[in-house]
């Protein structure tokens, strides 16, 4: 299966997008999953002044905070295998990719790279 | 025009706060994946450390409280649909303390979560409550967390401090006067922010929001202290709560925006009022927060908010029960409550426009 975002490369990992409000699951390569979608996916804001500066008075809270730092400090690329499976308690890298809960303290030893992806997202 | 304001000003809006601590024991797997002699070996830990913190603290087994009293801890929004429907029945527990505002419930999602609620905005006040308890029970408890995640939890967007500050708004003017919704939850989603129903639940096309009742809450446990995401979600609250006020003047002050306000209070009273049972699920509840904008400002005859709010609550405890000998044909316990509270007030179908106080 080709990857859903840029149609090129071979699909390797199921991420959750943002896609006009709701949530959807998108089967992609690994470039495509460590990368912000591009804006054909990303819906932009909505013409509704105050609330833009909602968003751009937080944002720049945002950025103080050191939030987007933090972001920037984890993109590394990540190594992904959808078979790994979590030693200590049978979870699978599948449903960590999508969005399942976590069995046991050691699926964060074993699933380091897929989390910090779902948490950047 | 009469406006008679029955809450002061700096109540409105901010319904309440909430925060939470969700903490898991080392050596344990996460609830979902427990067995129920390891879940009933944590409730006893845990139940140990809560009554060495407090002498007070006071444990209400899930398998042991009847469904009302389960329904009453949920209306009041103490325990989560979650933790009613959990598989764990015996080995999971709702927890009280002295201070009145602090609760706890053992192995939901994770092992411990701990929150505080109180009335208005009060989150800081509720980060102290459970601070506090948090301290003494880390002196106790072996807490799994490492150096990298911070605390580690069920989910991965909990771990780091596994602090969650929520507040319930109610946003009633925006909500009938703009297309709000939707780009409100995509700008707090752009936030990092959650933007959610009633009883936090996610909206979607076939489950929307009840009501103008909204949940905004941090979306990530990482990367901020709990001071900075407060003060975010404080400084969100006090944005949104001037756009609402300066909506609710701009209906109260122009002769379409009375209109509107008048139909919308119109409609929602004569679905509430003399209804014998409410066929969709929340439907009485719907109408009632679609309530809450003209009790605020005070426009709904011998009603005031608190009790409009009281109402709500209390209908959603009574949602369970039939009174078929009380009632004749009988109904459910929540029309029941509703239609004593109109009925007391003499608010009667046919002749509700006597009743709201907006010309």
């Amino acid at each position: 299966m080709k990857c859903e975002i840029c149609h090129k490369n071979e699909a390797q990992v199921a991420v959750e997008r943002l896609i006009d409000g709701t949530r959807k699951e998108l089967y992609v390569c690994k470039r495509c999953a460590v990368q912000q979608p591009p804006k054909s996916v990303k819906q932009g804001l909505p013409p509704f002044a105050s609330v833009v500066n909602l968003v751009l008075d937080a944002t720049a809270q945002a950025i103080k905070h050191g939030a987007i730092a933090r972001k920037a400090a984890q993109n590394q690329s990540p190594e992904f295998e959808l078979e790994k499976t979590c030693p200590n308690c049978g979870t699978t890298a599948k449903q960590v990719t999508n969005g399942e809960r976590l069995g046991c303290p050691q699926c964060y030893e074993t699933f380091a790279s897929e989390i910090r992806i779902l948490l950047d997202d | 025009m009469r406006i008679r304001p029955t809450i002061p000003a700096d109540q409105m809006i901010v319904l309440s706060s909430r925060v939470r601590y969700a903490r898991n024991l080392e050596g344990f797997p996460f609830p979902t994946h427990l067995s129920t002699a390891q879940a009933k070996q944590i409730l006893a830990t845990v139940s140990g450390a809560f009554k060495g913190i407090d002498s007070r603290a006071r444990c209400t087994l899930r398998g042991s409280a009847d469904s009302f009293e389960a329904q009453a801890f949920l209306a009041e929004h103490q325990i989560s649909h979650e933790f009613l429907d959990s598989p764990l029945q015996d080995a999971s527990a709702y927890f009280t303390f002295g201070n009145q505002h602090l609760s706890a419930m053992v192995n939901e999602e994770d092992h411990i979560r701990l929150q505080s609620i109180r009335d208005g905005l009060a989150l800081t006040q509720c980060l102290d409550d459970i601070r506090i308890a948090d301290k003494a029970l880390a002196d106790i408890l072996p807490y799994a967390a490492n150096p990298q995640w911070g605390y580690l939890t069920a989910c991965p967007t909990n771990s780091g401090t596994g602090f969650r500050a929520s507040l319930m708004v109610h946003l009633g003017a925006l909500t009938i006067t703009q297309n709000y919704k939707a780009a409100m939850m995509r700008a707090l989603e752009d936030l990092d922010l959650n933007c959610r129903g009633y009883f936090g639940e996610v909206p979607s096309d076939c489950e929307p929001f009840l009501g103008p009742v909204y949940q905004i809450s941090n979306r990530k446990a990482s990367g901020e202290t709990e001071e900075q995401i407060v003060q975010r979600i404080t400084q969100i609250a006090n944005d949104l709560t001037k756009r609402e006020l300066d909506c609710r003047l701009r209906l109260l002050t122009t002769r379409e925006g009375r209109t509107t306000l008048r139909a919308h209070t119109l409609r929602h009273l004569a679905l509430a009022v003399n209804q014998e049972q409410y066929d969709e699920r929340d439907s009485a509840l719907d109408h009632l927060l679609n309530l809450y904008l003209p009790a605020e400002l005070g426009l709904l005859k011998d009603i005031t908010f608190k009790e409009l709010r009281q109402l709500a609550t209390q209908s959603e405890k009574d949602r369970f029960l039939r009174f078929g000998e009380r009632s004749d044909p009988p109904c459910s316990g929540e029309a029941l409550t509703i239609q004593e509270f109109f009925d007391k007030r003499h608010y009667r179908r046919g002749a509700l426009s006597e009743k709201v106080l907006l010309s």
